[in-house]
């Protein structure tokens, strides 16, 4: 995690933690860092319970990190007090899954725009009209045709994209998509992918891409972390980390996305089920389904660390098989 | 003769904005034994097709429904609504996206396939509750004895699913209709899924119906894919002819704009351009004519029929893409 | 899942709309309502300039009459015309109903998203508050605070709109619970809009919705408040016309002169059930979903 310059963005150990209605802990996220540059797009990857949504909101502020420390722009956000934060607010936006529900149904897309400018009181009131036409025209809409229209009357692509306009009238210089193209149709996809390069290119923002899909993750990011029940498996490069991925995990995760390539063959399983995360296993809490796991594995969890110039994983065996392992399944 | 042989197949729905011709005109044939991958995006009118095979509509009556269905040789539309039902599950049976609306959430697990198998097959009690643990078994769903007595919220998406698939086989179906089944699950857990079906596919010889809006999940299953769009069906051959080598240039831009693995990082993605169609207001010509690069005037005025092309499979296009380049080999040919 | 009903707009624009039942028609009883209460409404507004009586013209003479050509329903003691005292009745009861239920609806609103939206111990505060005020019979409570404070028009609409309080601060802050827990209000949050803006704006539109399917049942249950303690006594003074104290005076003669207490009864339960017919009305479509 060695940077030139102080990183726009710091996550140290963050921890969240949520009580179940029984009564239980949960902890959605357990001691997570990672760091982001300024320009620069991480993209953070798990499957359904690693924590990488939770992240995401404790980075915005929706909820309180229980542990740990967020530093955007080298001051620390993780515990400051809501009021404070707010001055803090237009720095860092977010783009969420659902665009129907990310807008008020009852304002025009106008409104929705505006909003920003008009909470911060931005400009005078004459300049509006022309900035919220010009980031209609900056994220693919005619702003002829649907600055006045309501939310029910755009499709969901069009939608996510009024999101992303909103998000940017502030000229944040970090952005948080979480799961922004997950409710979309394939072909639309590839537009808000597009959209969101484009942006980038333009106005230099860092994102923070939050995604199930790694194909799409790929499409847009420098760097990627992997995540696996509240904990970070690997960091690194994304061409590097796809084309060869140390850990386990990761390893798995790639295996198991049906290439059309590959066609007439299934993709190669990874057997069983995400523990709960009520009681994660111990030391490695991916060793219930790693093909590699030993003894040790079970004894001790292993740090996250350098393997390689730029990369980090959290693996006792990144290397390779350890002597005795068992065999990995089909 | 063909397990499944549809034809002419139309449904529509009457809303309060018009007529909304959801699937138009379509024609399926399945073997026994055969594996049918059906893809599109939402709004083509893949579900409300395999759904329509089933007669699940046949209740509705907001639905319009056209054309022939034979099953084994019986015309499933003559068949009264008592008929149709004793045909799902013994014959037919569907799993769909969502496995917590298909699973009743207040009944164990094992008596949801007890109820199937006592049911369909007149099966004792004793036998049915052996049979439920075989199943469960069978899917893969670990320590089945004890799973049998819980409910669907003590288990997660996976195991909900494979609860579900259980069901569906129970009664050893001809044909199953999978609609989305691993869309709502996690890439680890859907390869798994993916490898079930499959190996319960092998082993039964049942005929498949996969829907799905991924080529990859379609490709690693399916013998025949068909492409579906705004309730037609654009192209249809072996899966190796119609994913590698697409004619209709709606699939062939639908595989290209899907972000691969393969893919070099930081590259724009190539998309299709225009508006998804308005299924109210669809004209006589082709219903991708609007968003076509390849659209030339008669497409405007004419739909094109299914007919072959120089690949040797279906397509619905006056101009198809003849180019036999794969739409998805990678630059350097690795995967 | 793409069938039989509504597939939502994801990345297609395209929207089958929920085909309508065939019972789509509005009922006829709503407009039967509508119109009772557009009669009621213009009635009591125009009562002034209406060719009738003057509800306090007393008249021994012509006392305890059944109704008659002179008098449509009738007289009563003192010879004053009913139907000009059901009209002013109205105008009474209409001013006290709306008056009150429109004061609990902001109050009870302002209470209720602020504490379904701030949550915690202002949550907590205002729903304690709440739930005492309903333990409170509400006879009870608005006659302790008529007679601490005096009966008049002012008071009555008073007492009525805080025992009406509470309701509008449940439901308001049902809904502010959960819409707080949507995305826009959330984005709202990231955008760094300040708490009284997410409330009046964000909030708000769609609380009011819920809220204006309430009124029309809440007016009617003030109009039989108020009409309850001006039976008892405790309501509106004389010579204020009420519906309630017209029931009262009209009691001891029942037998003879039963029209006393029937036509202002009878103007008051049609009343009642045309507000509950609206109320129902607009709940069902609030519940559908529909924006007023």
């Amino acid at each position: 995690m060695v940077s030139a310059r102080e990183p726009l963005l710091r996550v140290e150990d963050l921890v969240v933690t949520f009580r179940n209605p029984r009564g239980a802990e949960v902890q959605a996220v357990s001691g997570v860092s990672f760091d982001l540059a300024a320009g620069e797009t991480l993209g953070l990857v798990g499957e359904s319970g690693c924590g990488k949504s939770t992240t995401a909101r404790a980075i915005m502020r929706l909820l309180r990190p229980s542990g740990g420390q967020i530093t955007f722009n080298g001051i620390s956000i993780g515990d400051m007090s809501a009021r404070q934060l707010r001055r803090l607010r237009p720095g860092f936006q977010m783009v969420a899954q659902d665009p129907a529900a990310a807008v008020n149904p009852l304002r025009t897309v106008r409104k929705i725009i505006e909003e920003p400018l008009r909470v911060w009181q931005r400009d005078a009131q004459a300049g509006w009209d022309g900035q919220v036409s010009a980031m209609l025209d900056a994220v693919g809409l005619d702003p002829d045709v649907v600055a006045n229209r309501r939310p029910h009357e755009l499709s969901g692509g069009q939608l996510q994209r009024v999101c992303v306009a909103r998000a940017i009238m502030l000229r944040p210089k970090l952005l948080v998509a979480d799961e922004p193209i997950a409710s979309l149709d394939v072909s639309i996809q590839a537009q808000i992918l597009n959209l969101l390069l484009d942006l980038r290119e333009q106005l230099g923002l860092a994102m923070l891409l939050i995604a199930h899909d790694l194909a799409a993750v790929r499409a847009v990011s420098d760097r990627v972390a992997v995540m696996y029940l509240g904990k970070l498996c690997e960091v690194g490069p994304v061409a590097d980390i796809y084309r060869s991925p140390a850990h386990p995990y990761t390893q798995a995760l790639l295996a198991s996305v049906p290439r059309m390539s590959q066609r007439g063959t299934v993709p190669a399983q990874l057997r069983g089920d995400v523990p709960s995360p009520l009681a994660p296993p111990s030391g490695c809490r991916f060793r219930t389904r790693c093909p590699l796991a030993t003894d040790l594995c079970a004894q001790e969890e292993p740090a996250i660390r350098e393997v390689a110039p730029g990369r980090l994983a959290a693996c006792h065996y990144v290397t390779g098989r350890p002597a005795g392992g068992r065999a990995a399944e089909d | 003769m063909a397990l499944l042989s549809a034809a002419g197949v139309c449904t529509s729905f009457v809303t309060d904005r018009g007529l909304v011709r959801a699937v138009d005109d379509v024609h399926i044939e399945l073997d026994q034994g055969q594996v049918l991958g059906v893809v599109g995006e939402s709004g083509s009118g893949k579900s409300v097709l395999v759904r329509s095979i089933m007669g699940l509509y046949r209740l509705d009556s907001r639905a319009i429904r056209r054309g022939s269905i034979w099953f084994d040789g019986t015309d499933i539309a003559a068949l009264s609504a008592r008929q149709l039902r004793d045909l799902w599950g013994p014959q037919i049976a569907i799993v769909f996206q969502d496995p917590m609306s298909a699973l009743n959430p207040v009944m164990q697990i094992g008596r949801q396939i007890t109820e199937m198998l006592r049911h369909h097959l007149g099966v004792s009690r004793s036998a049915a509750a052996a049979r439920a643990v075989e199943l469960l078994d069978s899917v893969g769903v670990p320590d089945p004895a004890r799973r049998v007595r819980e409910y669907p919220h003590q288990l997660s998406g996976g195991l909900r699913q494979r609860v579900a698939i259980a069901i569906a086989l129970s009664c050893e179906p001809r044909l199953l209709i999978a609609d989305e089944p691993t869309t709502a699950l996690d890439v680890t857990i859907q390869a798994q899924i993916l490898r079930l079906l499959r190996d319960l596919q092998e082993r039964l010889h049942m005929a498949v119906i996969l829907v799905s809006h991924d080529f990859g999940v379609v490709g690693s299953l399916a013998d025949e894919v068909a492409v579906m769009y705004a309730g037609h069906i654009v192209e249809r051959g072996r899966a190796e002819q119609v994913i590698d080598r697409p004619a209709h240039p709606y699939a062939g831009a639908l595989i290209r704009s899907t972000p691969r693995l393969e893919v070099p990082p930081g590259e724009r993605l190539p998309t299709i351009g225009g508006r998804p169609p308005n299924l109210l207001a669809l004209g006589p010509g082709c219903p991708f004519e609007p968003r076509c690069d390849r659209r030339l005037p008669r497409c405007r005025d004419q739909r094109p029929e299914l007919t072959a092309g120089a690949g040797g499979h279906l397509s619905a296009c006056w101009n198809p893409i003849q180019d036999p380049q794969s739409a998805i080999t990678s630059p350097d040919g690795a995967q | 899942m793409v069938g039989t009903g509504q597939e939502l707009a994801s990345g297609t624009g395209i929207v089958y709309a929920e085909a309508r039942p065939r019972s789509r028609r509005r009922p006829v009883t709503l407009y039967i309502a509508l119109a009772w209460l557009g009669v009621v409404i213009v009635a009591a507004v125009f009562a002034n300039v209406l060719p009738i009586q003057h509800p306090l013209a007393i008249n021994p003479a012509v006392s305890y009459q059944s109704p008659s050509a002179a008098h449509w329903f009738g007289t009563d003691q003192l010879g004053r015309d009913l139907f000009a005292r059901v009209i002013y009745g109205a105008r009474i009861s209409l001013i006290v109903g709306i008056t009150a239920t429109a004061l609990a609806a902001l109050a009870g609103a302002l209470l209720g998203l602020l504490g379904g939206y701030i949550q915690g111990t202002t949550d907590t505060t205002i729903m304690g508050l709440m739930d005492v005020l309903l333990a409170f019979p509400g006879i009870v409570l608005a006659l302790a605070l008529t007679s601490f404070l005096g009966a008049s028009v002012r008071n009555v609409i008073l007492a009525i709109s805080v025992l009406s309080v509470p309701v509008f601060a449940r439901l308001t802050r049902s809904v502010a619970l959960s819409l707080s827990q949507r995305e826009y209000v959330q984005v709202a949050k990231t955008l760094g809009t300040p708490a009284w803006r997410i409330i009046v704006f964000e909030l708000g539109p769609n609380v009011a919705s819920t809220v204006l399917a309430f009124v029309p049942v809440i007016v009617a249950v003030a109009i039989v408040i108020e009409g309850t303690l001006s039976f008892l006594g405790i309501g509106v003074p004389p010579p204020t016309v009420s519906w309630g104290s017209m029931i009262a005076q009209g009691q001891s003669v029942f037998a003879t002169a039963p029209y006393m207490s029937l036509m202002p009864a009878g103007a008051m339960f049609a009343t009642i059930l045309a507000l509950n017919t609206i109320g129902r009305f607009l709940n069902r479509r609030s519940d559908r979903g529909r924006v007023i």
